[in-house]
């Protein structure tokens, strides 16, 4: 039992209160994504010319950078619960700097695919759909950063629990932004 | 065992590269409409890289089933609405 004396959410791994904040924002998004699939089930070709703007193969590209970042959490965690020594410390922190370095690119990759959208070719009149698209991408764009916040934090100080905590926010932006990306790219 | 554990993250991320690769072919061969392969290939590739996540990165295999199923469901829920985003325009242009 990773947290006893936490009643229910004693058998999750990572701080209890981590997985508060985690189910409440997975329902946040599950609530936007029904609401999308309302409004696009009333405009399908509105939504169709907006979906068709975008970059799909460029939200690939980032959905492979996340996930990869995801798997350097993973080993960061891994790393953290074997014995404590210098090099048990080392392998950790370069495992949360991996993980870092690829949110940054993530955030990096999304400005870029932001300019060329806006910025280099005409916006087709899809206001609903673009709206949804800021909406959610900006949304989760905010996880990231803050999820980058907490991998410094790990990072700087790599206890075993505070790693296994950090690398399940982390996930959980991982998991969101695995439903998001078919959701606005590729179901059309 | 740590070993084993290594093992179990890196085939779960050749799998998520596999099915995103897949999901994103399928994409970039239609512009318009997804055809019904196509777009059961792009929610049934996400909804098992969801699941992997869950199990395999969140360490979720290991945790009690009631969490498990509560949030296997949770994620389903999300994979209908994405599922619904898809098909419903379809149905509701057949009626």
């Amino acid at each position: 039992m990773p947290n006893p004396g936490w009643g229910p959410l004693s058998g999750l791994p990572g701080n209890p209160l981590m997985w508060v904040l985690i189910l409440s924002e997975l329902l946040v998004f599950a609530a936007f994504f029904g609401v999308f699939a309302w409004h696009r089930a009333n405009a399908p070709q509105s939504f169709l010319l907006g979906q068709q703007h975008l970059a799909p193969l460029i939200g690939g590209l980032n959905t492979l950078v996340l996930l990869t970042s995801g798997l350097a959490a993973a080993l960061a965690v891994d790393a953290s619960r074997q014995p404590p020594s210098a090099r048990q410390r080392r392998r950790t922190r370069q495992r949360l700097w991996i993980a870092m370095a690829l949110g940054i690119l993530f955030c990096v990759i999304k400005a870029f695919e932001y300019h060329l959208e806006f910025f280099t070719s005409p916006i087709p009149n899809s206001v609903t759909f673009f709206t949804f698209y800021i909406g959610l991408t900006g949304f989760h764009a905010a996880h990231v950063i803050f999820g980058l916040c907490l991998l410094a934090i790990a990072a700087w100080r790599p206890h075993p629990h505070t790693v296994e905590t950090v690398a399940a926010f982390w996930h959980m932006v991982d998991l969101v932004w695995v439903l998001l990306y078919p959701l606005l790219y590729l179901v059309r | 065992m740590h070993h084993d554990l290594q093992r179990r993250r890196w085939r779960t991320w050749a799998l998520l590269m596999l099915m995103t690769l897949l999901a994103m072919a399928s994409g970039a061969l239609h512009r318009g409409e997804l055809p019904w392969w196509g777009l059961t290939l792009v929610i049934g590739a996400s909804l098992i890289k969801a699941q992997q996540i869950l199990a395999n990165y969140l360490d979720l295999r290991i945790a009690p089933s009631a969490w498990r199923g509560g949030l296997l469901i949770m994620v389903g829920v999300m994979g209908l609405c994405l599922a619904a985003a898809g098909l419903l325009p379809r149905w509701l242009a057949m009626d």
